[in-house]
């Protein structure tokens, strides 16, 4: 019950800050555009807001038993344990790293494979290949993971079988440091480019034919077509998902770095999530846990932040 | 679409709502009843008549096994059993095996405990205890538990003591150790050679089986030796020179962990050679369950260290993939010094507790005591005459009728008895080709049982998993070749610089209380 | 319309780079698919590539004929379809007055939608607020608390906006309210973005098992997916075995791989169904046809 009062409160909060007469005719005026968000809006303060309260326990030795109230207090223990931490840096910076080329090679991919399929006349094959390209983002890394080690193998893997044709080593892709990320941001893309595209296809269908139309009779080339038709209208999506993705720049996909790293690689593998998991695992870790997703969420929220200002200069939208 | 195709959809539908909606309402109201599922049938066994009718809420791990159609886990003969010879009610509760340890945190959190808890993580239980959640049980075990006292050895009691007192009912380990030498008796003789002896001989055998195309198909495509990832499988290997990784064993009177002793530096020398000689599978470091066992069935190695029921596992298909392979148990490498081991487990393999809420804690001991007691044959092997009988002394298993009654083992096993016959009857039962219960005896002679018994220390908590992976890391790059040998003892000063010697403190600290 | 011989080039290496895509993404699967129609020897000696090895059914008439399997299917199909009916619903709701550039009090909101997107207060506070909700051990726990995804409320509206503001404003003139364009205008018009989030929500809601660890006990509600992480579980023994945990040796002759890959195939088969009834929302020129209409 004390949920719902706080609801009522959080939305009264909001709309009473500011001069007060305008922004009730305005309500009154647009009631029912307000009715209509208000489960939406309960939905976000019951399961949202009120569980974020939680977070307070990074700065306490939390104790379940006790819970929330009855735990103790320890202020910036756990961030200092974190900083602190002899191998953090080179966490942070694995992190960095790993996030930072998914994002350079992994971003682009569903773009440019929904212009790609986007072009296919055939509509069979359209299709199908839009059936094929999304399955592997329905099996989990436990399995893809067991495939690739025996697909890089050095000595069976069908990938240095070829190496071999053409003359190069066989490469130990799965042990080798310079290797291993390569390994990670080309089999994330390899899961998930399919699964991605989605979202931009649903964009391209909406675009008016009509556009083309027009350009075709302007003398625009295929080519000319996607630059001046087809990416402009995809933009929006497109600033959008940048946003979205870089509110979770510290999220690299623990399956993932868990089920494909092994010893010879944790210089270059060994991310804030698998640390998390490490710690974590040895006892119920929740205060640990918690302040180490703060940090992250402050970090994305930053960027996020940024980003959104600079694209609304940009004269794109914008998230909020 | 046409409404046809829909039709039986809708129906389906119609019918999961029901079942839902069904499930919903009878779900909210069977917490905590006591009295309704007693229907005061008059108990069978006498002595449960005389205490008192109680009932309890228990939180167990299912482990995924399943129940036959028609069953579940509040609903079964196993259960009834123990309900029967208790004189008590009995609700059970199985969280998804996969998630267990999270379930038990949200209700440790939900305020509306059980009056019993399994667990087998010593951590969680060491951080319950010092929270305050969890009662001590002495009274009650002294009451109400005399097979309990009977079953479980001084040393388990130990691991679940804090400040004096017992706050956990322990199940024991079944077994002693894990692991044990194998070999193909094929390769050997094919080759000519003795099964193995000395570190020396095996290495030779190594060497040979690399080398010299044991499998006589013309081909190099064996390897000497395989292990896998984190430098697993060795167990055998490092016990040539009285080791084990992570163990704690005496010295001088203190304790010191033996993944820092010389000894273990030698091991990995060794292990180093073999690796420097291109004797070893080439991508062990990368070998987990699956492609391990997958080298040993197609016949790639025929020298492994063996988890003792391998037998069933990697080591049956092999001979099922090539009749002319013959595996045997070899005796353990014998090290410079003559010495020999393997890694021995600790006592424990879980935990019952009972969180300080419950009212009814003399009534969980009385479960537990019939389980590890009286009830604990058919809890582990089944309903004799239905599940086994015994014929000229001997067990046989109807495996049918086992493997539909495999649920009764979550019972069995939250409180085993420390080497209790009926195990040695389980192997038995479950193939004598497999040679489980001789694997056990070889491991049992030698292992190398951990001389710290205590619950984890709060350095433990803080340090161990980053220590264990500096361990592996610098392991795995020693016997690659990444890093020389004398990196190791980089390795020890690093080790006992990143909280090792405030591990070895604690845990000496408990050692001079409990020696 | 006469493609340049660029053009053509272009276009045929589109076709094969496409095909080839095709292929690779494939591959994992059939991979999963021969094993599940294989022996387990086979698969454990690891003979088993893109085609079965002593083919069986068997794998198949052992899940399949589980009486658990059937329930837990069940569960899941009704989950997968009530629950995503309900994210679709909330979330166009809320997503058409926040598509509203005029709105008061817009922009604080998506603020707002954003920060919880990224601060969450953990599994034990949130844990708590579902239990206050008396949503534990009920059917309701499966869809109430995941009821909308911030991500998948940005998109849509994001879609919602990049309707042509005459189309609604001509529909306004004609009285039509608020709700009524919403439904009559705006959603048809973003077909394609609903189907979009149709998708995501099948598909989280069909592989989701964690919030059935948290909050149901009661095994009778119990999806698939807890199913098959038990099944699977059961069957595993680590390679590290340390900890002495090997609870489960009795299974190992049981330990099937193709019961595991069976298992796989057959939870995942249903919702990959889903896609190719959706695709036909993301055909080209749909925009405009419906304008027409």
């Amino acid at each position: 019950m004390s949920a719902i009062q706080i609801a009522e409160n959080g939305t009264n909060h909001e709309f009473t800050v500011k001069p007060k007469r305008k922004r009730f005719q305005f309500i009154r005026s647009h009631w029912d555009l307000y009715l209509i968000m208000l489960p939406g809006i309960l939905y976000f303060v019951i399961y949202k807001y009120v569980p974020m309260w939680g977070a307070v326990i990074a700065f306490q030795d939390y104790n379940v038993f006790k819970g929330i109230w009855g735990s103790e207090w320890v202020g910036l223990a756990h961030f200092k344990a974190m900083f602190l931490n002899e191998d953090f840096y080179k966490i942070f910076r694995n992190t960095l790293l790993i996030s930072i080329y998914k994002l350079l090679w992994g971003f682009p991919g569903p773009i440019i494979l929904a212009i790609m399929l986007n072009e296919v006349r055939n509509m069979l094959y359209k299709r199908s290949i839009q059936t094929l390209v999304y399955l592997p983002h329905f099996l989990s890394w436990i399995i893809l993971g067991g495939i690739l080690v025996n697909v890089l193998s050095p000595s069976s893997g069908i990938v240095n079988k070829l190496l071999e044709m053409l003359g190069i080593e066989p490469i130990f892709f799965l042990t080798s440091t310079e290797w291993f990320r390569t390994v990670i941001v080309a089999s994330d893309i390899w899961k998930e480019v399919g699964w991605g595209a989605i979202v931009y296809l649903a964009a391209l269908a909406g675009i008016d034919p009509q556009l083309y139309e027009a350009a075709i009779m302007d003398g625009a080339n295929k080519w000319k077509q996607i630059i001046h038709i087809t990416l402009p209208s995809l933009m929006s999506v497109i600033v959008t998902l940048f946003l979205l993705r870089l509110g979770h720049v510290l999220d690299v996909g623990f399956e993932q770095i868990f089920v494909l790293y092994n010893s010879l690689v944790y210089e270059v593998g060994d991310v804030i999530e698998t640390y998390v998991y490490r710690v974590g695992i040895q006892q119920a870790k929740f205060s640990f846990t918690t302040a180490v997703g703060l940090f992250k969420a402050v970090i994305g929220l930053i960027l996020v932040t940024l980003v959104n200002k600079g694209a609304k200069k940009l004269g794109q939208e914008g998230i909020w | 679409m046409n409404m046809k195709r829909w039709k039986p959809v809708m129906a389906f539908l119609l019918i999961a709502v029901l079942l839902a909606t069904t499930a919903c309402s009878s779900g909210g109201g069977n917490s905590g009843n006591a009295s309704s599922g007693g229907d005061g049938v008059p108990s069978a066994s006498s002595e449960g008549d005389k205490l008192e009718k109680k009932s309890i809420k228990v939180v167990y791990n299912g482990g995924g096994r399943k129940f036959p159609d028609g069953m579940d886990e509040n609903n079964n003969p196993y259960l009834d059993y123990i309900k029967e010879n208790t004189n008590l009610d009995i609700a059970m509760q199985y969280p998804p095996a996969d998630g267990y340890q999270d379930a038990l945190n949200v209700i440790m959190a939900s305020g509306n405990l059980p009056d019993l808890i399994y667990t087998y993580d010593a951590s969680w239980f060491e951080n319950y205890v010092k929270q305050g959640a969890l009662q001590p049980l002495d009274e009650w075990i002294d009451k109400y538990g005399p097979d309990l006292k009977k079953n479980i050895p001084e040393e388990a009691w130990k691991t679940v003591t804090i400040d004096g007192k017992i706050y956990a009912i322990p199940s024991m380990n079944a077994e002693p150790g894990n692991e044990l030498m194998y070999v193909r008796k094929d390769w050997l003789d094919r080759l000519g050679m003795q099964p193995p002896k000395t570190l020396e001989e095996y290495r030779e055998v190594i060497r040979a089986f690399a080398q010299d195309d044991p499998d006589g198909n013309g081909k190099n495509d064996t390897y000497g030796y395989i292990m896998a990832e984190n430098v697993a499988r060795i167990a055998p290997v490092i016990g040539a020179f009285g080791v084990q990784r992570g163990m704690w064993t005496e010295r001088d009177g203190q304790l010191v962990n033996s993944s820092i002793l010389p000894e273990m530096k030698e091991a990995l020398a060794f292990l180093a050679g073999l690796q420097k000689d291109k004797l070893l599978d080439p991508e062990w470091m990368l070998n987990k369950e699956a492609n391990f066992s997958e080298k040993i069935a197609s016949g790639k190695a025929g020298l492994f260290s063996a988890f003792w029921y391998d037998t069933r596992g990697p080591i049956l298909t092999s001979t099922t993939n090539d009749p002319e392979a013959e595996w045997i148990p070899l005796e353990f490498p014998a090290g410079p010094e003559g010495k020999q081991g393997t890694m021995g487990y600790g006592y424990i393999a879980g935990y019952n507790v009972v969180p300080v809420t419950s009212k009814n804690p003399d009534a969980v001991v009385r479960m537990l005591n019939f389980i590890n007691g009286e009830g604990y044959r058919t809890l582990l092997l089944g309903f004799e005459n239905e599940v086994w009988t015994m014929e000229d002394g001997k067990m046989v298993t109807n495996f049918e009728k086992h493997n539909e009654h495999i649920y009764r083992q979550t019972l069995g096993e939250s409180v085993r008895p420390y080497n209790a016959p009926e195990e040695r009857d389980r192997r038995d039962s479950l193939g004598l080709e497999f040679n489980l219960n001789d694997n056990i005896d070889r491991i049992g002679e030698v292992a190398i049982r951990d001389a710290f018994l205590g619950v984890p220390t709060p350095a433990m908590g803080k340090y161990t998993a980053d220590l264990k992976k500096m361990e592996n890391e610098y392991f795995t790059k020693i016997v690659v070749g990444q890093l020389p040998i004398d990196a190791f003892d980089e390795f020890v000063s690093e080790w006992k610089k990143r909280g090792g010697d405030e591990i070895t403190a604690e845990v000496n600290a408990w050692y001079a209380e409990n020696k | 319309m006469k493609l340049t011989r660029g053009e053509q080039v272009a276009s045929a290496i589109n076709y094969i780079l496409l095909g080839l895509l095709g292929l690779l993404a494939l591959a994992p699967f059939v991979h999963v698919l021969a094993q599940s129609f294989s022996s387990h020897r086979a698969i454990t000696s690891g003979q088993v590539g893109l085609w079965p090895v002593d083919f069986s059914f068997e794998a198949y008439s052992r899940v399949l004929s589980q009486e658990d399997f059937i329930d837990a299917f069940q569960i899941s199909t009704l989950r997968t379809i009530v629950g995503t009916l309900f994210n679709v619903t909330m979330t166009s709701l809320m997503a058409y007055p926040l598509s509203k550039t005029y709105l008061k009090g817009r922009s604080v909101m998506m603020f707002l939608v954003v920060f919880s997107m990224m601060f969450g207060g953990g599994m034990i506070p949130t844990f708590l607020v579902v239990k206050a909700t008396g949503l534990l051990d009920t059917f309701w726990a499966y869809i109430i608390p995941g009821a909308i995804s911030a991500f998948n409320l940005i998109i849509i509206k994001n879609f919602f906006q990049s309707v042509p503001v005459e189309l609604e404003e001509s529909a306004k003139i004609d009285g039509g309210s608020n709700l009524g364009i919403l439904f009559r205008i705006i959603i048809p018009l973003s077909m394609p973005a609903i189907a979009t989030i149709t998708l995501f929500h099948a598909v989280g809601h069909w592989n989701a098992f964690f919030d059935t660890v948290l909050y149901v006990t009661n095994r009778d509600l119990f999806p698939l997916q807890v199913y098959l992480r038990e099944l699977i579980m059961f069957n595993q023994s680590g390679i590290d075995n340390n900890s002495g945990y090997s609870a489960n040796m009795d299974s190992t002759l049981l330990a099937m791989e193709s019961l595991k890959a069976a298992a796989l195939i057959s939870s995942t088969v249903p919702i990959l169904v889903v896609y190719p009834f959706l695709q036909k929302f993301f055909v080209k020129g749909l925009m405009l046809g419906s304008i027409k209409g």
